[in-house]
Parts: C-alpha cells; sequence; structure tokens
C-alpha cells in the first residue's frame, strides 16, 4: 500500500514533468523556428510575392486597426453593462445571462452571422469595420466581467461614506467607481484584445483577405490583411523553404503581440499569487 | 450585506424620470440601459433569426438530418450525422487526453515543495492559453501530423489529418484551461484540509484520493464541461488538421479506422468554403444555419451545465 501510494506519487511528478516539458518544447519550437527571418524589415516591409519575399507591415496594421475598432466599440457597451448591473438590481440576473450566453458562443457562429447581416444584407462586402463589430462582441463579456468583479472587489467603506455624503448614483458611478475602475478596466481590455488579435474564426468571412489590400479608405468594400488569416492561408499553401520560415516569423510575431498586450494581467496574476503566498508563509511559521 | 455598490440601492425604480412631483432625468442611466438594451435585443433577434430561418431545414429534413450521413448539397440532401458525430469525438477524445494531464500534473504541482518553481510552471502553463489557435494548427499541420504519419506507418497505418490528429491537438489547447482551474480548487481544498489530513497520518496519495478528489469533483467536472465547450467551438485549429472528408462514419471500416481517416466536424464544415456557396441556395444556407444553432445550443448547454453544477463558484 505504501510502495503503491510512492509509485503514484512518482507518476504524477513525471505527468507535470511531460507537461512543462510540453509547454517548453511548445515555445522553444516557436522561437528557434521563427528567430532566423524576424528582423526590423520583416516588420516593416509590405509582403511580395505572396509571401515568399517581403515582410508583413499591413498584416501588422490591419491586426491592430481591427482590434482597435472592437476597443472603441466595446468600452461603451461593457461600461453600460457594468452600469446597470451597479445601479439597477432588477437587471442582474439577465444580464448576467445574457453575458454568459454570448461568451459561449462559438466564434465561428459569429463570423457566420456576421457575414449574413453585414455581406449579403447590408451589402458591405468584406469590410474592416465588420470586423471590429463582430470582435467588440466577442470581447464585451469578458470585459464586462472584469468590470463586475473589479466592482465586487472594492472596499464596502468606500460606496457608504460617498452615499452618506448624499451622492446620487450617477454622481458615486463618475466620481468614485469609474476612476476606481481603471486598474481592473485596462487589465481586462488588454487581456480579451490579445484574444481578440488571435482570432481568425470571425474575421474569415467578413473582414480579412490575402492579398491586395493597403490601408483602408471608407467602410463598404474596404478589407484589411491580418496577420492570423495570413498565417491560417500560408498554412495551407506553403511548402517552399523561404514561405515556411516566414510562416514561422509571422506566428511567432503574432504570439508575442499576444503576450506583450496580455502581460498586465500575467503581472497582477504573478504579483497576487506572490501575495498570496506570503500570507500563506506567514501562517504557516506562526 | 453590505459589499461595496451591491448593498441594496435606495432607487429601486428602473426608470426613475418623476421624482418629487418633478421631471428628472439621468443621461447616464437612460444612456446605458439604451446601450444594454440595444446589445441585448441585437443578440436576441440574431437567435430568432437563427431559429427562424434554420427551422425550413427542420421541416424539410427532419430527422433524418441528425440520423443519415448524406451531406450532397448539389443534390440537395442534407444528413449531418457524420458532422455531429466527428465534432463529439474529437471533443470526448482530446477530453480523454488531456484529463489525466491535467488532474495528476495540477496535483503533482500542488505538492511542489519549491515556490518559486510552483508559481514558474503556473505561469509557464497558463501563457499557452494565449498562443492563438491558428498558431497551434500551423504547429499541428508541420510538426503534428508529419510526426503521427511517421509512428503509424510504423505499424503499418496510414494516417496523417484525421480525426485522431485534431483529438491530439485540441487536448494541446484545452490543456492550460483545465490544468488552472483544477489547480485553483485543489490548492483551496488543501489549504483547508492538510494540517488535519497530516495530524491523522494520512499520506498524500491517501488525502488526494479520499479528500481532494471528490470534494474536488464539482469542479473537475465543470472544468471538464468547459474544455468540452472549448474543444466542439474551436474551428481554425481543426480545420487544419482535420482532413475535411464528408460523410464518413464508423461503420464503414470500424472505429481505428475512422480515428486515423480524415473526418469532418461542424466547425470545419462552417469554416470552409460552403458558406460562400451557399449564398445562391436558400436551402443550403437553411441547413448551415440549422448546424450553427446546434452548435450554439450545444455550446451553451455545456456552459449552464457547467453553471450548475459549479453552483455559480467558477
Amino acid at each position: 500500500m505504501a510502495l503503491l501510494a510512492v509509485l503514484f506519487h512518482r507518476f504524477c511528478q513525471l505527468i507535470l514533468f511531460l507537461t512543462v516539458f510540453l509547454a517548453l518544447s511548445l515555445f522553444s519550437i516557436l522561437i528557434i523556428r521563427g528567430m532566423p527571418s524576424l528582423n526590423l524589415s520583416f516588420i516593416m516591409d509590405p509582403m511580395a510575392n505572396a509571401g515568399l519575399s517581403g515582410g508583413v507591415r499591413y498584416q501588422i496594421l490591419g491586426s491592430l486597426m481591427l482590434i482597435l475598432s472592437a476597443a472603441i466599440f466595446a468600452t461603451p457597451v461593457a461600461l453600460s453593462f457594468c452600469y446597470c448591473f451597479q445601479n439597477i438590481p432588477q437587471f442582474r440576473k439577465p444580464l448576467i445571462t445574457v453575458l454568459y450566453a454570448l461568451n459561449s458562443v462559438p466564434s465561428i457562429v459569429l463570423g457566420f452571422l456576421a457575414f449574413l447581416l453585414f455581406a449579403v444584407y447590408l451589402n458591405w462586402g468584406k469590410s474592416w469595420l465588420a470586423g471590429g463589430l463582430i470582435l467588440a462582441i466577442m470581447v464585451t463579456p469578458s470585459l464586462s466581467f472584469f468590470l463586475i468583479d473589479g466592482l465586487r472587489a472594492l472596499p464596502s467603506t468606500y460606496s457608504e461614506t460617498a452615499k452618506s455624503l448624499g451622492l446620487s448614483a450617477d454622481d458615486r458611478w463618475w466620481k468614485l467607481y469609474v476612476p476606481l475602475l481603471v486598474k481592473p478596466y485596462l487589465t481586462g481590455l488588454f487581456l480579451s484584445l490579445g484574444r481578440a488579435a488571435g482570432e481568425t474564426a470571425p474575421i474569415l468571412f467578413v473582414a480579412s483577405v490575402f492579398y491586395g489590400a493597403t490601408l483602408p479608405s471608407g467602410i463598404k468594400d474596404n478589407p484589411v490583411l491580418s496577420l492570423p488569416y495570413h498565417i491560417f492561408q500560408l498554412s495551407q499553401e506553403a511548402y517552399q523553404p523561404e514561405a515556411l520560415d516566414r510562416l514561422w516569423s509571422s506566428a511567432l510575431l503574432i504570439v508575442l503581440i499576444v503576450l506583450v498586450l496580455q502581460a498586465p494581467y500575467y503581472y497582477f496574476f504573478w504579483n497576487r499569487n506572490r501575495k498570496g503566498s506570503k500570507h500563506a508563509k506567514l501562517k504557516l511559521t506562526r | 450585506m453590505a459589499i461595496s455598490g451591491f448593498a441594496k440601492t435606495q432607487n429601486s425604480e428602473i426608470f426613475y424620470l418623476f421624482r418629487d412631483g418633478r421631471f428628472k432625468v439621468s443621461a447616464t442611466r437612460l444612456m446605458s440601459i439604451a446601450i444594454v438594451g440595444f446589445v441585448t435585443l441585437i443578440s436576441l433577434s440574431a437567435f430568432i433569426f437563427l431559429i427562424w430561418k434554420s427551422s425550413d431545414a427542420l421541416m424539410r429534413e427532419g430527422l433524418s438530418f441528425f440520423s443519415t450521413a448524406n451531406w450532397h448539397f448539389r443534390d440537395h440532401s442534407y444528413g449531418a450525422l457524420a458532422l455531429f458525430l466527428g465534432t463529439v469525438v474529437t471533443a470526448v477524445f482530446s477530453l480523454l487526453i488531456c484529463a489525466p494531464f491535467s488532474l495528476f500534473g495540477a496535483w503533482a504541482l500542488q505538492n511542489l515543495r519549491s515556490e518559486k518553481l510552483r508559481l514558474s510552471i503556473e505561469a509557464l502553463v497558463t501563457l499557452m492559453a494565449s498562443v492563438p489557435s491558428v498558431v497551434y494548427g500551423l504547429l499541428g499541420i508541420l510538426l503534428l501530423r508529419p510526426a503521427l504519419l511517421q509512428t503509424f506507418s510504423f505499424y503499418g497505418m496510414e494516417t496523417g489529418g484525421g480525426l485522431l490528429t485534431a483529438s491530439i491537438l485540441l487536448s494541446i489547447m484545452i490543456l492550460p484551461t483545465l490544468f488552472s482551474l483544477q489547480l485553483e480548487s485543489f490548492s483551496k481544498l488543501s489549504k483547508k484540509y492538510q494540517e488535519q489530513a497530516l495530524s491523522l497520518g494520512l499520506s498524500r496519495t491517501k488525502f488526494f484520493w479520499s479528500i481532494v478528489f471528490p470534494l474536488g469533483l464539482p469542479a473537475i467536472l465543470s472544468s471538464f464541461a468547459l474544455g468540452f465547450g472549448r474543444a466542439a467551438g474551436e474551428t481554425v485549429a481543426v480545420f487544419l488538421v482535420i482532413g475535411r472528408l464528408d460523410n464518413k462514419l464508423p461503420t464503414e471500416g470500424g472505429w481505428i479506422d475512422y480515428l486515423l481517416n480524415a473526418g469532418q466536424s461542424i466547425t470545419t464544415k462552417l469554416g470552409g468554403p460552403e458558406i460562400f456557396i451557399s449564398y445562391q441556395s436558400p436551402q443550403h444556407e437553411s441547413a448551415l444555419l440549422l448546424l450553427a444553432l446546434c452548435l450554439v445550443l450545444m455550446s451553451i448547454g455545456t456552459s449552464s451545465l457547467l453553471l450548475t453544477i459549479s453552483k455559480g463558484k467558477v
């Protein structure tokens, strides 16, 4: 029995080792294969020769444009969700239900519906704005959850003091909660924008093309190039070594962009863990 | 109960336009109600649109949509059994592959003595979650597919892009989610019961099987439900490795043949070029929308299952 227990313990450790090995090899493969042709000219040059030469300048700009428009559309929506959650108790349950339902819709379905709405019924063709709007719908639930959790984490004395001073609900919202919500807002925004930056399925039909677009000049029929779509198309077609090198570099680049966007979240995550473990240690020593 | 702003608000009327006999409008409140109402209306109408459009295909095909596997859109016959089976099989197999890794790996991580190592491993595994799915697809198509081809050709079987490849890739993709959820529940339970267990002289293995596993079962099951929803809704990575062969059922050559060969799932069907083809034919479009509706219902079902299992604690 004791032997079995030790064996189980070792088995768990082996599994953990395999998991860590998997994660490390994933990142090291990306770095080893992607590093050689990732340089400044790759980032700054426009694509040439269908991915065989040149860089990914307009792909990066297009991706940034998509997530920027998503941020602009998602911000007021998430703030309103948070306001209604805070100030109208009757709305709390239905709002949470709506947010959970929105959060669990698969991205390809959103892409399909957006194609039917924007491309077929509104006759926009492929448009960057449609991509931004659909990414905003993807971003909204997680951003709202971040805001609501941030509100929940505030100490109760703040709102009690504000109420005892006679501030109305709107005054409390603008002068107390909104300034205090800036940190969770930015963390959640960058986390979900990082997720949105790597999404291919929603922009597959409505926003992105592989070749022949630069910066858009209007709304209708103005697609953008984007980095995930670029990788998606090239990975099905490219078997020449030069194209493969560039493909790996683009993959490394999108991972780097996502990690930079999500860095604030990981910083707070790390800090929270460190704080928690410090307290745990204090408890143990005492 | 005084939790920050969640304590009972004084004004319980939703639109307090009249107060003290005077007309009073709060611009912030009206605006936010308008925005929330607009977004809710849009999502509800999208859902109703989905039901309304897809009812056409449901009426025409009836139960044969779910029970036959003949998807030939040029002959206007839509039987999607192979697609449903593909989705469920890839999701279940990816869960089966991933479950031991996440469960036992998280338990071993919880038991590590070195705190620095523990935090770094946790951060490393969590970082895996932020790699975009298209990059996983790239890894699958360029590394996993050739590796599986080599492994199985040694035994005289041919494979490459197929359901097994898709399941392995999906299991890597859902690993970080399952791992971090289970680690969280394990660390909570350990903190709560470890002293008692140690003072009773339990070994770590006994502690795991008699306390942590049974008490953490709701969290574990809800993480599985979340993983199932993720795996069933994943498009791009699966699209690149699954092979996209229509109407393939295990009755033709047995389960092993089915798993090793190319298949098709709902998401890859929706992600393919058929969306553009369906532009001319309302029947085809309606059948595709019915597929999308089934996918939405499946993922909303798993997420509500998750909520009921964990009672809203996730």
